[in-house]
C-alpha cells in the first residue's frame, strides 16, 4: 500500500524532492549522536550523581556506571537506525534497533511544531524538531537534530500541507540581529531583562539543587570530611573549639550572607537561561512564544487548545506586585517535557493580567470576574481539621520527647490565624464563560477553566460537609497532569453549589468541545 | 432517575460475603495459632465475627444499592451514588470520547453488564456505571454514541 502511495505521489506532486520518497528517507545530521548522548546524560544524570556521591565507591558503583555507559552507547546507535521521510499526506518515521517502529503521522494531525536551538545547536547549525498532535501525552515525532536548512524545509513542507501549522518565521534565521526593541514590536507580551532578573529573584530556582547538594554533604560522612578539609586549606585553620559566641555569630552571618548571594546569582542565571527575551505574539488564533538565552525555544500554541489558565503568586511575587501565568494545553505533551511551552507569562505585573488575558481569550470577559467568598463556617472546620493533625503529630513527639510535646500546642493561635486567612482568601467564580477558584494563604493559586473546555462535573458531599450543610464541586479538564489539582470548589454551602452544578451541566452540555 | 438492576445487589452481596469470609478467617487463624486457643472457641469467634461483619456490610450494601441511580437525557448522563460520601456525576454527551461495555463472570451469570464512559478529562476521565442489564447497557452505549455522530475530533 505504501508502494502505491508513493507512485501516486510521484505523479501528481512534482514539488517533492526525489529523496523524499525513498524508503530509506532522510537520516539525522552527522552530529546527532552528540545531542542524543546529551539527552540521555540529562535523563540519567541524577541516578549517576546519586550512585557517585551516595555510595562508598565499591564494585557496585562500577556496575552502575557500566550500565549507564551501555545505555548511552545503545541510544547513540539509535542514530544509525533513525530514518524519516515525507510522503504525500504523511510524515513517516522509522526507528528502533530490536523493536522496529514505523510511525506514520498524517500532516493534518500535526497541530504544532516546536523547534529548539541552543548554543550547541548553533555551533553545528542544526535544529531539534518536535511534532505534536492533539492527542496523547507523547510528541508524535521527535527529530533530534537535523540541519537547520532541512528543518526549515520540513517545517515549510508540513505547513503547506497542514491547516494547523504556520510557515516558520524568518526570525529563526537571523535571530542574532534582532534587537530587543524589534522583538518588542507587536508582541502581546515581552519580558525585558529587568523582569527576567526579577523572575530570578522571585522564583529562587536554585534553592532545590543547592538543597539537594547540602543534604548529600550532611549525609555522606567521607564527603563532609573532604569538604571541611578543602575549606580549611582555603581559609586556614578555623580552630572552631576556641570560638566565642561573637565569632560564631560573625562567621555564621557571613556564611549565611554568602550563601544567599550565591543562591540569588544562580537563580538569576537560571532565569536568564530560561526566559531571556520571552516574547509572546498573537497571530489570529495562535500564540507564538519565543524564549531562552542559550537555548532558543519557539513554540506555537493554538489558543483553542488552552484548557486551563493558572495564575500563581508567591509571597515574593507579592512583594514585587507580580504574578506568573501558566497554561495547560490539551493533548500536547506532559508537563515534564522540557520542549513544550507551559508559560503564558513567567512574570507580569498584577494589574496587567486582566488586559493580557482578555487579549488572548477575547471571548471571555476577564475584567468582570467577581469572586464569591466561601462559607464563613469553613473557618471552624479548617481549624478543627488542623488541630486534629497537630494532635496526631504530637503522639510520636510525645513518645520521644515526653512533656515537651505540649510545646506544640503553642501553635494553636497560628492555626487559628491560618484557618481564618485561608477561608478569607478562598473564593470561587462562575459566570457563563468560565469557572474559577482562588486558594492559598501564602502561595495564591487561581485556576480558570472555560465552559467549553470542561469534560465532566462532579458534585460531592462528605459526611462532614453534610454536617455543615456544605458540598464541593469538581470540574475536570483535559491535558492536565495527574499531580496538579483540578478546579475544585469546596467549603461552599450546598445551597450555593447546587445552582452552579445545575447551571454548569446545562452550559457544558450546550457547548461544543473543540480540541 | 433509574435504579440499578435488582440482581446487581445479589452480586455485590456475594462479593461482600467472600470478603467477609477472608477478613473473618485471618484473625481466627492468627490468634488461634498464636495463643493456641481451643478450636471450638476459635470457631465460635469466627462465626460471630463473620455474622457481625456480614450483617453490617449487608445493611451498607443495601443502602448503597438504593442510593445508586442514573439517568440519561439528551444532554448528559447523570449518576448519583454514595451513602456517606455522596457523588453526583454529570458527563455531558458532547464530551464522551468512547464507551466500553464490560461483563465479568458474575455479571454474565445474571445477564448484567458495566458501562464505562470515557471523556478527555484527566482526573475523572472514566465514569463507570455497573449493574445494568446487557440490553440497557448496549442501548445506553448506542444512545451516547449516536449523539456523537458527525462530531469530528
Amino acid at each position: 500500500m505504501e508502494q502505491s502511495d508513493k507512485e501516486k505521489s510521484n505523479v501528481d506532486q512534482p514539488e517533492l524532492k526525489k529523496s523524499d520518497l525513498e524508503t530509506k528517507g532522510y537520516r539525522l545530521a552527522r552530529v546527532s549522536p552528540v545531542f542524543l548522548f546529551i539527552e540521555v546524560a540529562k535523563k540519567s544524570i541524577l541516578p549517576l550523581v546519586v550512585t557517585f556521591i551516595g555510595t562508598s565507591g565499591g564494585v557496585q558503583d562500577r556496575i552502575f556506571i557500566g550500565i549507564a555507559v551501555f545505555f548511552s552507547l545503545f541510544s547513540i546507535i539509535q542514530y544509525w537506525f533513525f530514518h524519516y521521510w515525507l510522503e504525500q499526506d504523511r510524515l513517516v518515521v522509522k526507528s528502533g534497533i530490536l523493536f522496529k517502529s514505523l510511525r506514520q503521522v498524517p500532516y493534518e494531525r500535526i497541530q504544532n511544531i516546536t523547534t529548539e536551538r541552543n548554543i550547541l545547536h548553533r555551533l553545528f547549525n542544526v535544529t531539534t524538531l518536535q511534532l505534536e498532535s492533539a492527542s496523547g501525552q507523547k510528541p508524535e515525532a521527535l527529530i533530534r537534530v537535523i540541519s537547520t536548512e532541512q528543518a526549515r524545509y520540513v517545517h515549510q513542507f508540513i505547513a503547506k500541507k497542514s491547516s494547523h501549522v504556520d510557515q516558520p518565521d524568518d526570525i529563526t534565521v537571523n535571530h542574532s540581529e534582532q534587537g530587543p526593541t524589534a522583538a518588542e514590536q507587536g508582541a502581546l507580551f515581552y519580558m525585558p531583562p529587568k523582569q527576567v532578573l526579577r523572575r530570578g529573584l522571585i522564583s529562587l530556582k536554585a534553592l532545590l539543587p543547592i538543597g539537594i547538594l547540602f543534604s548529600f554533604l550532611f549525609q555522606n560522612h567521607a564527603l563532609r570530611e573532604q569538604a571541611t578539609a578543602f575549606l580549611t586549606r582555603f581559609i586556614g585553620g578555623l580552630h572552631i573549639e576556641l570560638w566565642h559566641w561573637q565569632t560564631w555569630a560573625l562567621y555564621g552571618s557571613l556564611w549565611f550572607l554568602a550563601a544567599v548571594i550565591v543562591l540569588l546569582l544562580i537563580s538569576i542565571a537560571i532565569s536568564f537561561l530560561q526566559f531571556h527575551e520571552f516574547t509572546l505574539h498573537k497571530k489570529v488564533d495562535r500564540l507564538h512564544i519565543k524564549t531562552g538565552l542559550l537555548t532558543n525555544r519557539q513554540a506555537t500554541v493554538p489558543i483553542k487548545r488552552i484548557q486551563l489558565i493558572r495564575i500563581i503568586q508567591s509571597p515574593l511575587h507579592k512583594l514585587f506586585g507580580q504574578v506568573s501565568i501558566k497554561m495547560e494545553t490539551a493533548g500536547g505533551v506532559g508537563e515534564n517535557d522540557a520542549m513544550s511551552m507551559h508559560w503564558l507569562a513567567p512574570l507580569m505585573p498584577k494589574n496587567q493580567v486582566a488586559d493580557f488575558l482578555s487579549q488572548i481569550q477575547s471571548d471571555v470577559d476577564w475584567q468582570a470576574i467577581d469572586w464569591q467568598p466561601v462559607a464563613a463556617k469553613g473557618k471552624r472546620r479548617m481549624f478543627k481539621k488542623m488541630l486534629l493533625v497537630l494532635l496526631i503529630a504530637m503522639i510520636p513527639v510525645a513518645f520521644f520527647f515526653g512533656w515537651k510535646a505540649l510545646l506544640l500546642l503553642l501553635l494553636i493561635p497560628y492555626i487559628g490565624w491560618y484557618a481564618g486567612r485561608y477561608i478569607k482568601v478562598a473564593g470561587y467564580t462562575h459566570n457563563n464563560q468560565l469557572v474559577g477558584t482562588r486558594l492559598g494563604v501564602f502561595f495564591h493559586h487561581m485556576q480558570f477553566a472555560t465552559i467549553h473546555k470542561i469534560q465532566n462535573i462532579t458534585w460531592q458531599q462528605s459526611p462532614f460537609d453534610r454536617r455543615y450543610g456544605m458540598a464541593r464541586l469538581m470540574v475536570d479538564t483535559a491535558g492536565s497532569s495527574q499531580v496538579s489539582q483540578p478546579v475544585r470548589l469546596f467549603y461552599v454551602y450546598d445551597d450555593d453549589i447546587q445552582p452552579i452544578y445545575q447551571a454548569l451541566t446545562k452550559q457544558v452540555a450546550d457547548s461544543r468541545f473543540i480540541w | 432517575m433509574k435504579p440499578l438492576e435488582r440482581d446487581y445487589l445479589r452480586i455485590i452481596r456475594w462479593i461482600g460475603l467472600a470478603v467477609c469470609l477472608v477478613v473473618a478467617t485471618i484473625p481466627s487463624v492468627v490468634f488461634g495459632a498464636l495463643w493456641s486457643i481451643a478450636w471450638y472457641f476459635a470457631t465460635a469467634a469466627w462465626v460471630v465475627i463473620l455474622a457481625v461483619l456480614f450483617l453490617v456490610l449487608n445493611a451498607y450494601l443495601k443502602h448503597w444499592y438504593q442510593k445508586y441511580a442514573y439517568q440519561l437525557d439528551d444532554e448528559h448522563l447523570a449518576i448519583k451514588r454514595g451513602v456517606f460520601w455522596r457523588h453526583h456525576i454529570s458527563v455531558p454527551i458532547s464530551r464522551v470520547q468512547h464507551v466500553d461495555v464490560n461483563s465479568g463472570p458474575l455479571d454474565r451469570r445474571y445477564d448484567l453488564a458495566k458501562l464505562v464512559v470515557n471523556t478527555a478529562g484527566t482526573h475523572y476521565a472514566q465514569t463507570s456505571l455497573p449493574g445494568l442489564s446487557v440490553r440497557d447497557a448496549y442501548q445506553l452505549r448506542d444512545q451516547l454514541l449516536a449523539a456523537q455522530e458527525g462530531d469530528t475530533v
